[in-house]
């Protein structure tokens, strides 16, 4: 992996941004999480998927589990999650960007 | 722990079990949630054995939605397919015994759609979502058996029903839960209205069709089962433009 970027996940990618992005909130556990996620997407995330993704996020030093509380653990970002993240939004907001600039070249 | 925890590899379970388990009572699941279950224990034992994961190839959607929307798109498609075989067959006078083999295949599609669909519906209506899933879970096995057996004639096979009706009733469980599965989407989103109301109004009248509760045997008759058939496939088919 190279420093600062979010590794290859293949189809889990995007369920793993959606949980990094999540727990810049704060730690969460994981229902609080899919919870989070399905109200600010409006897309569901399954118990299988959540938990895939955790998995290889945590593997992956992006995510640290904490101590569990009523046997719910919670999750908080790493520093190297946040940096990754950052960098992994940066990008998308400057593809975001290149791609609403050429919708409204096209309109135009 | 619940049966779908353990289907996870041990060493898995030993790490996130007991988390799981705790999600799994905060919310309990619903057809999304055991489709996407299921395929987190396959791909947990791929990726514990050094298989799962590795590959390239992105993919945005989660993969229980993603099957979901190929299987409304298939499912749309094999039942046009079925209603198409089923006009040509009787226009033709001839044995086209492959349309009854094709529903089988749609009530399969038409199962892991309604599986991945329901994951919103389920949190507001989880005893309905739970019927229109059961419904043609039921169907399909009844379904299969009809078809199955078949080449044994018309005999009563089992309750009285020879296996030609062993099919037909596997049908219309099978549409009964699309139309339930309809209802509850309307309010709840799931599917786009002119999808859920395709569903929801052409699967009741090919039912009523189906039992002989409609115009007897007449042209009138046809094309209103065809057209409500039709209604019902391309609800279905709808669903892949959302």
């Amino acid at each position: 992996m190279d420093k600062g970027q979010i590794p290859d996940l293949g189809r889990f990618a995007e369920p793993a941004l959606l949980i990094l992005v999540s727990l810049t909130e704060g730690p969460k556990h994981g229902y609080a999480i899919m919870t989070d996620v399905e109200a600010g997407t409006g897309r569901p995330m399954g118990p299988g998927t959540l938990y895939a993704a955790l998995a290889r996020l945590e593997e992956h030093g992006l995510v640290e589990p904490l101590a569990p509380v009523d046997r719910r653990r919670p999750y908080r970002l790493t520093a190297v999650g946040a940096s990754a993240l950052r960098e992994q939004l940066t990008a998308l907001s400057a593809f975001a960007t290149v791609g609403l600039q050429r919708l409204t070249e096209m309109a135009g | 722990m619940s049966v779908l925890v353990r289907l996870y590899p041990a060493a898995w379970r030993e790490r996130y079990g007991d988390e799981l388990a705790v999600v799994l009572e905060d919310r309990p699941p619903g057809p999304f949630d055991v489709a996407d279950l299921l395929l987190g224990a396959l791909d947990a034992h791929l990726y514990l054995r050094g298989l799962g994961n590795r590959s390239n190839h992105r993919k945005g959607i989660p993969m229980s939605l993603r099957l979901a929307g190929y299987a409304a798109v298939a499912s749309g498609l094999f039942w046009i397919l079925f209603i198409a075989l089923a006009v040509i067959s009787s226009a033709g006078d001839v044995e086209l015994p492959v349309g009854f083999l094709v529903v089988p295949v749609f009530a399969l599609a038409l199962l892991v759609a309604m599986a991945g669909l329901s994951a919103f519906q389920f949190r507001d209506h989880p005893r309905w979502i739970w019927l229109s899933f059961l419904a043609p879970a039921a169907g399909i096995l009844i379904m299969i058996a009809g078809v199955v057996t078949l080449p044994l004639g018309d005999d009563p096979l089992v309750a009285g029903l020879s296996p030609w009706y062993l099919g037909t009733l596997g049908l219309m469980l099978t549409l009964i839960g699309s139309c339930i599965f309809a209802v509850v989407t309307i309010a709840t989103g799931a599917l786009s209205r002119t999808a859920a109301a395709g569903v929801a109004i052409g699967a009741p009248i090919t039912v009523i069709i189906l039992v002989g509760l409609g115009p007897d045997g007449s042209l009138l008759a046809g094309a209103v089962a065809v057209a409500a058939s039709i209604g019902f496939g391309l609800g279905w088919l709808t669903r892949c433009r959302k």
